[in-house]
């Protein structure tokens, strides 16, 4: 999941770095507004969904583990599409030194990742323990497929942790710098 | 009859309070099984580790993963393994992973390190966390 996740946000930036210098105006009506989130990893998401979803068809206790698993995930997405990835749709033209007013929407999702850091911390700590549940499961019927996937999805939660959501307060740091926005 | 009577509930009183003393005898001998079974099991502590730390950490030296190695952690200072990106609590916290430590630790990270990124809530289960620690001990 991760390398897949790191070449569409590769291409993603790649991608609105080239759009980037059709012109002043083309940008200010693209830029992405609050339902946006980037979509290299809407792309993840669904991919993770699906293959959850797959494994909760397998019999016995591996399938109510993958249902335990999946109930959890979709929650933490629901969040994450809420307020940590859309200020994340930003990161493209604050990294070529461009803000705008109508950037200001991220401020506030930004400052909520930051004050529900805690709460967020420990639906990661959920999700390694389903996780973690998972692959014991997958293990005891020698199920690699979904041992890989417990296994890849306690590393995308850590990832969330040590880059996506520290990204998403950094947007709003930079903006209220940029837009000389006090605390 | 009223004799009989009485003859039959002491015999009966007599009998409830052999059972009373035998069942005593039961419940006290079944606590002092789980007492003599705390001693430290690296075995199945090592079951303890595949199952719960394996997802994260590997036993090798120098094999870092999403955690990092846990070769050699008895008596190693926290934040020490090389090549590990640490958070800034694990860096600044200044312990030493001797028994004690790793116990406290183990039940409840967050508590022990504050700002620790790893995503573990914490072995409540007092044996099965004493065996984990027994198995620690032996990689080196």
């Amino acid at each position: 999941m991760q390398p897949i996740r790191a070449t569409l946000t590769t291409m993603l930036l790649l991608s609105t770095a080239l759009l980037g210098g059709a012109g002043g105006v083309a940008r200010a009506q693209a830029l992405p507004g609050p339902t946006d989130i980037p979509s290299s990893i809407l792309l993840s998401h669904n991919s993770d969904i699906d293959r959850l979803t797959q494994l909760t068809h397998r019999a016995g206790p591996l399938g109510v583990a993958a249902e335990k698993a999946l109930d959890l995930l979709k929650r933490h997405h629901r969040r994450e599409v809420e307020y940590i990835l859309p200020p994340l749709t930003l990161v493209p033209a604050l990294a070529s030194g461009k803000a705008s007013p109508e950037m200001r929407w991220a401020i506030d999702m930004s400052d909520k990742v930051k004050a529900n850091r805690e709460e967020i911390f420990q639906e990661h700590v959920a999700i390694t323990e389903v996780m973690t549940a998972l692959r014991v499961e997958a293990q005891k019927v020698d199920d690699l497929d979904a041992a890989e996937f417990a296994e890849d999805a306690v590393a995308d939660s850590v990832a969330d942790m040590e880059i996506q959501e520290p990204t998403s307060v950094l947007v709003g740091e930079i903006l209220r710098a940029r837009l000389g926005i006090a605390k | 009859m009223i004799g009989h009577s009485e003859t039959f509930h002491d015999r009966r009183s007599a009998a409830v309070s052999r059972s009373a003393f035998t069942l005593s005898l039961v419940v006290v001998a079944g606590l002092m099984v789980p007492v003599a079974a705390r001693a430290q099991d690296a075995d199945a502590g090592k079951t303890v580790f595949k199952q719960i730390c394996s997802i994260c950490h590997e036993v090798a030296p120098g094999r870092n993963r999403i955690g990092p190695t846990l070769f050699g952690i008895a008596g190693r200072k926290s934040g020490s393994v090389e090549g590990y990106n640490y958070s800034d609590g694990n860096k600044g916290a200044n312990l030493t992973w001797d028994a004690a430590t790793l116990d406290r630790y183990l039940a409840n990270p967050r508590g022990v390190v504050p700002g620790t990124k790893m995503a573990y809530g914490g072995l409540k289960d007092d044996q099965k966390r004493r065996d984990l620690i027994g198995y620690l001990g032996t990689l080196k």
